[in-house]
């Protein structure tokens, strides 16, 4: 058997989908959240006089009239997806209106959208309607692909192991862009006293640690548990930390990335003293037996 | 039961989305920063940059950019190349358009 049909097995095997479909409603409900977000951008660049700035040359520019409709085409799918209605056409949908929207214009472009479009092109390809879902009601418990959950896994290493690197640098580390970024007033702005630039550097600092841990530790059964809470205090402490005006940026990037945590507490479906086949297992168990010598 | 032939594809589409989700940020750590699908999230500020719209007598008007632009990003690609010649169109007369960031201890011109 050669590598290639080993990452083939693992690829179209079976894994429990319950875990995934907890992704599936939280990255859906993040996808309507970013209809809304996304749509008040769209409302501003598709006006006369206003520069498309596109990003991939040669796609259409969506004419304005016909905004509402694909609003309400990005929230119908994004609800289905949400619910687990007909999950693979409203995935497809979804992803494909949101790809449209990454790539129209910079101005719509934006780092959750474009990981949402992972995270939805993923969950649809996976099947994660197979459970947490209406599509699933009254079925026994289903079963998803392994290689689009591990890949999913996968994106949310790489989002936060990017993320912690190319913060690395004496712009982000001096505490300058946190300062640019943070709100100034209101009850939960840091006290004009704390604003020091000692303090906001430790911040910097503290942060690309936290995300650098974030990226590793999820996938330890021992330290995941503390990884989740700190991702978690983290997406919070950022939606604490900024202004009002991106509150709801903020708060679809915490929902699609902290959506995917429940992929990695995945149970083992274990049974008649297999091995476990959960997705990351599964992957580099069979990669690494096609590579021992015989 | 799939087919040899769908179970390889299958195989290639996964190491392929790997290659993409892993390969394009990593491409992205070479450039400027922030840049799109790198992941790059806050990682540097980069303001807009003052603009103005220069006349044949060399006299100069200041574009306020939020009427030109409908949302600003630090990610921006090729911002001078594109609204120069959406500036000159929609002032007529002007015949270049001078651009100046914070920091940047000389204006730029184009065309």
């Amino acid at each position: 058997m050669t590598t290639l049909d080993r990452v083939a097995e693992f690829a179209l095997r079976p894994v429990p989908a319950r875990m995934a479909g907890y992704a599936r409603v939280a990255v859906g409900l993040a996808a309507v959240g970013a209809a809304f977000d996304t749509g008040i951008i769209l409302r501003r660049v598709l006006v006369d006089g206003i520069l498309p700035l596109p990003l991939a040359p040669g796609l259409p520019v969506l004419p304005a009239a016909w905004l509402n409709g694909l609003l309400a085409l990005w929230v119908a799918a994004g609800v289905a997806f949400l619910v687990g209605w007909r999950t693979t056409a409203a995935g497809v949908v979804l992803a494909a209106v949101m790809t449209y929207v990454t790539l129209v214009s910079q101005q719509s472009y934006s780092n959750h959208l474009y990981l949402l479009v992972w995270e939805v092109g993923l969950l649809t390809a996976a099947g994660a309607g197979a459970a947490v879902s209406l599509d699933a009601r009254g079925s026994a418990a289903g079963t998803v692909r392994a290689s689009p959950v591990f890949l999913l896994k996968v994106q949310l290493t790489v989002l936060y192991g990017f993320a912690a690197v190319t913060k690395i640098n004496p712009e982000y580390l001096s505490g300058a862009v946190l300062a640019g970024a943070m709100r100034w007033d209101g009850p939960l702005a840091l006290p004009t006293g704390l604003r020091t630039p000692a303090l906001l550097s430790l911040a910097a600092f503290a942060s690309v640690a936290a995300e650098a841990l974030l990226a590793v530790v999820l996938w330890s059964p021992r330290w995941r548990r503390a990884g989740a809470a700190l991702g978690v205090a983290l997406h919070l402490g950022m939606a604490a930390m900024i202004p009002f005006s991106e509150l709801s940026d903020i708060l679809v990037f915490a929902t699609s990335a902290i959506g995917l945590y429940p992929l990695f507490f995945d149970r083992p479906a274990s049974g008649g003293g297999k091995k476990p086949a959960s997705a990351s297992y599964t992957f580099w168990s069979r990669l690494s037996r096609s590579t021992k010598p015989r | 039961m799939t087919s040899p032939v769908a179970r390889r594809a299958a195989a290639v589409v996964f190491l392929l989305a790997l290659g993409v989700m892993v390969g394009v940020p990593l491409a992205r750590l070479a450039g400027p920063k922030p840049a799109r699908f790198g992941w790059h999230m806050y990682s540097a500020g980069r303001p807009m940059p003052d603009v103005w719209v220069v006349y044949p007598d060399r006299t100069v008007h200041p574009v306020a950019t939020e009427a030109v632009l409908g949302h600003h990003r630090s990610d921006f690609t090729d911002l001078e190349r594109h609204l120069t010649p959406h500036l000159l169109r929609l002032y007529p007369g002007a015949v270049a358009v001078r651009y100046q960031r914070p920091g940047e201890p000389e204006p730029r011109e184009y065309p």
